[in-house]
């Protein structure tokens, strides 16, 4: 008896030992190993049906890019009044005044780069794919390289210096040389694809290709290569535009963000038409291009030299789905009359201007007396057309590169009147950059 | 003889009704009538047999000097067990003769053991006196060892919260925590209903990670981090109350028994990776062996919102409030919210039941309560269960098997950081979104609804077996699933967004635990024993988050997501497994002398691809000084211990993968970078060497304990900043930092006064904590939001923002970059509590807290100053500002009241803070009413008094908001605002046993 029951204690602990044993070693087995659904892993990307998604990744991440600089731009050019509401949707303070600085404006400088590095990448991935044969004519590379193009012109026109995939700082003309490089890659692409193509896609890819030389137009213009400029620009139908499409989406941070920032249909009022040039040529012209509205109301907030400002909502963008004009056959119109003024041509230069007023249905303009009041009025002529469409200050800086002829609006430029203390012309490198480039100085 | 109430009748039929006992005349006459109602309390566990003579033992259980009744105390007599009720008073009936040893336990006091006879047909009283000794030496803990731990053994601090024995009337398990432990800190977020507490346990242990401690509730992981704020699901997340509920107020105060917290990794190195912020242990009631007892609770209370603006301009001085600011609507007292707040009440209710028999225990509770808090819309309504079962179904085996289920359903007013809410607009006036000071224009914000609803159910089982005395197993399985649905509604003609916008989300959290131990003791030498364990432990986590959006409605009406015009989903699903092995092996030589050596081998599914099994060691010793023969007895009793250990915190599911985004565009997909990846990507690893002694001496009336502790953490992760120029990815996780935080422990606890029929006991606890970032790894300084920031030399994190280079000038303010202002978290807590015995069962107690050294950005302060809102805290400055005469305005007002030179950095303030948390009056006394036995009522004041170091600006110290995900409990960085002061609270609370 004794015998058994040490036996069967014996038999107990052994496989108390062994059930021990099995519960440690299958834990310490186990497989960690987790796949988690959601983001997409990068091995993924080299599908061939993900190329699409990387091309639209670029145009997303430049529009959302340009909801910030077209916004804040507007105000230092004062195309746009501050009425002190700041944060979501609004403008900082010293961007009231007239200044982009890093403190306020990292947005603008973030979401261009990266859309810039996604232009690169979807470009070396495309080819890495496609196969430089394929890549030559295809129609998704054609489309890639409009985004890549156009990137690279808002960066050129809107910051101060150009930085490459944490590199050092060069100047801002870097990205138009190479904004004209990727038109130029993008009219070979598309003008190949479009031979290739029938139908409706035949029909997009002739938009690309007419996108293309508009924008080389664009660039070389800021290049200063006025020969080259109009040639492109003659290749361009005055009624052709190309966009940057906002979408409906139920997130608000994609809709046009000018349009969201001051619309009835937000609530932000953070800006209003109100003290800008553009109102009192609106009120004397009715000129559809720079349409406001008057109300009774306030902006949120108040700029105190002015106390509440009173809130005139823009009516360029009435939907949150309103696009941003990138390119247009007027703006071609318009390198065309500038052109002429190079060469003291008024004539020509008013006959191009006529033409475009006539197709956005705005009143003649007064003839100018002088060169300098037709530089004036081009210059007029090209904040109206270009309203709100980010180009602004661009213009400013180019011209007074230049020394080009002609004045500023009073309102526009700093002093009593437009209460801007200052004004830069374009956004400084974010302090996310000078943080982690090697090559800067936080 | 008077008929028993038909309750007992009615119940005695379902066989729960207490046995009734009619005690004979005794003896003992002049207790009889004191306990008359004990013929209705704990009573023997077997039926009567009234064939057989036998005896009553009843008795009082009071405290030594001053006879206060000691309620909850357990009482063993042989085999019969009961517990003492709230007037102290036990009974055991139908005792056959003979002679037993009756023993007497309760937290904080000394065992009492006697010899008692019991003499058939007679019965005898007895009065138990407790001698109080907060420091007991060979009191079980089982937080952080692998199986129960005497306290002599325990090398490292641990902190026992006796939940029962407790003066006050605890509203929440957070309100429970606050200032009952060292090195604790609870910092409560909102004045709303619903929202959680941040709990730190030593401040911060990592820059990136969660801090909140690990949870567990009888031996079972549950969900310890708040849950997702209700708000749409993508776009500007303020659109919300900015509160996050936490998953604590999902337990009921009144079920739990006693709280164990371990504060970092010199104690929580079995817990492995998770365990570096500590992890705070809460065990519910199990039941006593006895007759079934009845315990119902009544908490009714109201809350008041207290005054919480500004006092004092920017400059310092009182604040004189000009008549041109004077608001028709509100006063600057309230931020001008005085229309809105009102008296809010809370009703709550509970009955429970437990008993059983030595072999068998159970406790069941059933709670339910409705608040309406002191915003206009602020509401809940929560109902809970518990079962708790204890069974022995084999003499070496015994299961324990807890299940609780909770549901909250909560309604909140939109008064956070928002546009669309009801602070932010009533404290700017006629510059607020609708540039309007009338409250019926700013009331338009209450037809946004907030609601939600929170189901909680914790369920777990304990097997322990012990085949043999020194050879024990033990087996723990959990299932903790926490679940909420929110809904985000704008109806249509909505202020902000005409056309209305609504969304719904479905959140879940599953925590599945398995933890096995095994512990075999021996004798290595003779006065050596050894104490080796082994085990193993997998946590599970998924986490499911599901919400459909949409806005546009077609008209007015009641809408669901279905209804807008555009719609939109989101998914998340993430699932991460942590698993280890364990051994540890205690050394005990002379039982005085204990050295602890344990290592924890852990692997998560978070890690990096090319990590394996990370190691965590630890090592610890007690010496019980004080039982050496050298020893002076009339010092009483001394511990000295030491302790040093690592742990870890993880890494995000997603961190350690290269991933991309996908958005909608224009109904099409399109990729953005997310998650750069990094394949070597591990835990941080957190070392923690702690020293300290335990005394307790004058016969138990001091008791002193003390702790200094530094903890270093290695391969710290820090999120390290992509160049916007790369891609601007994420930022990266990275295992580079180097953070280490030190600071000391005291806590004294003294009976002061000890007479019969008055005593004076008091209490303090004092806590520092200062961190430093130590290296950054080669990265460079960061920020995790909300002013806080990573920087080498400096806080983890600092508050760092622009500040006025020449604030005394009577110039132009020159802003200045990077000024430091100090850390977010507190470097001191003192927390002081006094409680006195008083004639007539009266007892009287209070405890306050203070919190200082941390900095906070003030949003509705911050937000204002750069709008232009005209701002109570300048209204000592304006007259001179508005007449344009700035000769006597010095720079540091310029820049807070100029919003030409404003910036939201200036709106940094010290949070420190004083709080009378609690001031209770409570009578504990034996009923005879309706079948009861014994009754408790309680009358308290919480938060009745606060200080605020900043009384130029900032709401309440104590709350946060924000304008992302992170608010409240889970914001990393704390900024201050957008929600509501805490408010305080008069409660009156009447407990019943039967």
């Amino acid at each position: 008896m004794h015998t058994y029951h040490t036996r069967r204690a014996s038999r107990g602990h052994a496989l108390r030992a062994v059930v021990l044993a099995t519960v440690i070693g299958s834990l310490a087995a186990c497989d960690f190993s987790v796949t988690n659904p959601g983001p997409t892993a990068d091995k993924f990307l080299t599908d061939t049906l993900s190329l699409v998604a990387q091309v639209n990744g670029v145009a997303y991440t430049l529009g959302d890019g340009m909801n910030y600089q077209v916004l804040h731009s507007a105000v230092a050019a004062r195309e746009l009044f501050p009425t002190g509401q700041s944060g979501q949707f609004g403008i900082e303070p010293r961007n009231w005044v007239g200044f982009l600085v890093t403190e306020e404006q990292g947005t603008p400088w973030n979401s261009l780069s990266r859309a810039r590095w996604l232009s690169d990448q979807s470009i070396v991935r495309l080819k890495s794919v496609l196969g430089d044969a394929a890549f030559a004519k295809h129609p998704v590379a054609a489309q890639g390289l409009i985004w890549r193009g156009f990137t690279y012109r808002v960066l050129g026109e809107a910051m101060c210096v150009s930085i490459v995939d944490g590199g050092p700082a060069t100047p801002s003309r870097d990205n138009l040389v190479r904004a004209e490089s990727a038109f130029t890659a993008a009219i070979t692409v598309s003008t190949a694809a479009s031979a290739a193509a029938t139908g409706t896609a035949a029909a997009t890819m002739a938009n690309l290709v007419n996108a293309a030389y508009a924008g080389r137009a664009q660039v070389r213009v800021d290049l200063g290569d006025w020969t080259g400029a109009v040639s492109d620009a003659a290749r361009v139908p005055t009624t052709f535009k190309y966009m940057m499409p906002y979408y409906a989406n139920v997130d608000e941070y994609g809709y046009n963000r000018t349009m969201w920032s001051s619309t009835s249909l937000s609530f932000y009022k953070a800006t209003s038409v109100w003290g800008t040039w553009y109102a009192k040529y609106y009120d004397s012209s009715r000129d559809p291009r720079v349409a406001y509205t008057q109300t009774a109301l306030t902006g949120a907030g108040a700029f105190p030299p002015v106390g509440r400002v009173p809130w005139w909502p823009q009516a360029k963008y009435v939907s949150q789905t309103a696009g941003v004009t990138l390119v247009s056959g007027r703006e071609a119109r318009l390198i065309e009359a500038e052109d002429a003024l190079r060469n003291s041509d008024i004539a020509t230069a008013m006959a191009k201007i006529d033409a475009n007023r006539a197709s956005a249905g705005a009143p003649v303009a007064a003839r100018p007396a002088t060169l300098a009041d037709a530089w004036t009025l081009l210059k007029q002529e090209r904040g109206i057309e270009f309203w709100l469409e980010g180009r602004r200050l661009a213009d400013m800086r180019r011209w007074a590169a230049s020394q080009t002829p002609g004045a500023l609006n009073p309102l526009e430029i700093p002093g009593a009147t437009s209460y801007l203390e200052g004004q830069n012309t374009c956004f400084p490198v974010s302090r996310e950059e000078t943080n982690t480039n090697p090559n800067l100085t936080p | 003889m008077p008929q028993p109430p038909r309750l007992l009748v009615a119940l005695s039929l379902l066989g729960l009704a207490p046995a009734t006992v009619h005690a004979q005349q005794t003896p003992g006459q002049t207790l009889v009538a004191q306990y008359s109602a004990v013929a209705t309390t704990r009573v023997m566990e077997r039926p009567a047999r009234p064939e057989r003579p036998a005896g009553i033992v009843r008795g009082r259980v009071v405290v030594e000097g001053t006879g206060a009744a000691v309620g909850n105390a357990q009482v063993q007599m042989g085999t019969r067990g009961a517990q003492s009720n709230d007037a102290g008073v036990f009974a055991f009936a139908n005792v056959p003769a003979g002679t037993y040893t009756v023993q007497v336990r309760m937290i904080g006091f000394e065992r009492f053991t006697r010899a008692v006879t019991v003499v058939d047909n007679q019965t005898t009283d007895l009065t138990i006196t407790l001698k109080r000794q907060s420091l007991s030496l060979d009191q079980i803990v089982v937080t952080g060892t692998p199986g129960a731990a005497r306290r002599r053994e325990v090398g490292n601090a641990i902190s026992q919260i006796d939940v029962t024995s407790l003066p006050e009337v605890p509203a929440s398990v957070d309100n429970l925590l606050q200032g009952k432990a060292t090195g604790l800190t609870v910092t409560g977020n909102s004045g709303g209903v619903g929202g959680g507490a941040s709990i730190r346990l030593r401040g911060n242990v990592s820059a990136t990670q969660s801090n909140q401690p690990l949870i567990y509730v009888d031996g079972v992981r549950v969900k310890s981090n708040g849950f997702p704020k209700n708000t749409f699901p993508t776009g500007y997340a303020g659109n919300s109350d900015n509160t996050v509920y936490s998953p604590l107020n999902d337990i009921d105060p009144s079920d739990i028994d006693r709280i164990e917290v371990i504060k970092g990794p010199a104690a929580t190195t079995l817990y492995g990776t998770e365990a570096a912020s500590g992890v705070i242990q809460i065990f519910t009631k199990r039941g006593q062996a006895g007759a079934s007892r009845w315990t119902f609770q009544t908490d009714q209370s109201m809350s008041q919102t207290p005054k919480f603006g500004p006092t004092r301009g920017f400059e310092g001085k009182d604040l004189v409030i000009p008549d041109k600011e004077i608001n028709p609507y509100g006063t600057v007292d309230y931020l001008y919210l005085d229309p809105w707040l009102r008296t809010g009440y809370k009703h709550k209710y509970v009955l429970s039941l437990d008993g059983g028999r030595d072999d068998a225990k159970y406790y069941v509770s059933g709670a339910t309560s409705n608040e309406t808090g002191v915003l206009p819309l602020d509401k809940a309504n929560q109902s809970s269960v518990r079962g708790n079962l204890s069974v022995m179904p084999r003499k070496d085996l015994t299961v324990q098997w807890n299940t609780s289920f909770s549901t909250n359903n909560l309604t909140k007013t939109p008064a956070g950081g928002t546009a669309a809410g009801l602070t932010l607009n009533a404290s700017r006036r006629d510059r607020n979104y609708f540039g309007s000071a009338d409250p019926a224009q700013i009331g338009r914000v209450l037809d946004f609804q907030l609601t939600s609803r929170i189901d909680h159910l914790v369920t777990g089982g304990t097997f322990q077996y012990q085949p043999k005395e020194n050879f024990s197993t033990r087996l723990i399985l959990g299932y903790d699933l926490a679940a909420q649905e929110t809904r985000n509604y704008m109806p249509y003609g909505f202020a902000t967004v005409p056309k209305g916008q609504i969304s719904d989300g479905r959140y879940s959290s599953r925590t599945t635990t398995a933890d096995y131990a095994a512990t075999w003791s021996h004798a290595l030498f003779r006065d050596l024993r050894s104490s080796l364990s082994g085990g193993a432990q997998a946590v599970a986590v998924d986490q499911v988050n599901v919400a459909a959006g949409s806005r546009d409605f077609p008209g007015p009406g009641e809408q669901t997501v279905s209804n807008g015009a555009l719609s939109l989903g989101v998914e998340d699903r993430s699932r991460v497994i942590n698993a280890g092995l364990f051994v540890q092996d205690v050394l005990d030589y002379k039982n005085r002398y204990f050295l602890t050596l344990g290592a924890r081998f852990d692997g998560n599914s978070a890690f990096g691809q090319s990590l394996g099994l990370q190691m965590y060691p630890k090592v610890s010793g007690s010496y019980v000084v004080s039982d050496e023969s050298f020893w002076p007895k009339n010092l009483g009793t001394m511990k000295l211990r030491s302790a040093y250990g690592q742990s870890g915190r993880a890494p995000g599911a997603f961190d350690a993968v290269r991933t991309w985004s996908s958005y909608s565009w224009g109904g099409v997909a399109a990729f953005i970078p997310r998650n750069l990846g990094n394949d070597e990507l591990g835990p941080e690893r957190t070392s923690e060497i702690e020293a300290g002694f335990e005394t307790s001496t004058l016969g138990g009336r001091l008791n002193v304990d003390f702790t200094w502790y530094q903890r270093t953490t290695k391969d710290a992760l820090f999120a390290v900043s992509q160049a916007p120029s790369e891609g601007l990815w994420a930022s990266q996780l990275e295992n580079v930092g180097k953070l280490r935080s030190d600071g000391v422990e005291l806590g004294v606890n003294a009976t002061l006064i000890q007479r019969p029929h008055f005593g004076w006991d008091a209490g303090f606890t004092y806590s520092t904590n200062h961190s430093k970032v130590l290296s950054l790894g080669g990265a460079a300084p960061f920020t995790i939001g909300n002013n806080g920031w990573v920087a080498e030399g400096s806080p983890v994190p600092v508050i760092r923002g622009f500040c006025v280079a020449n604030p005394t000038e009577f110039a132009a303010p020159v802003r200045q970059a990077n000024c430091d202002s100090g850390p977010n978290t507190p470097t001191r807590t003192i927390t002081g509590t006094s409680s006195f015995t008083l004639p007539g069962d009266f007892s009287l107690s209070t405890r306050g807290e203070y919190q200082g050294g941390a900095f906070a950005y003030s949003l509705l302060d911050g937000e204002a100053i750069v709008r232009g809102i005209r701002w109570p805290s300048c209204f000592n400055a304006y007259p001179a500002i508005d007449s344009g005469d700035l000769s006597s305005v010095p720079a540091s007002i310029r820049a807070r009241c100029m919003s030409a030179y404003a910036n939201r950095d200036y709106a940094i303030f010290p949070l420190d803070f004083f709080r009378l948390r609690d001031l209770t009056l409570r009578r504990s006394f034996p009923l005879k009413m309706g079948g009861a036995s014994s009754a408790q009522v309680s009358v308290s004041g919480q938060n009745l008094f606060w200080w605020k170091k900043a009384k130029d600006s900032l709401i309440d110290p104590e709350t946060s908001g924000g304008f992302n995900n992170q608010s409240g409990m889970a914001q990393q960085v704390r900024s201050v605002g957008g929600s509501i002061p805490i408010p305080r609270t008069f409660l009156m609370s009447v407990r019943l046993t039967y």
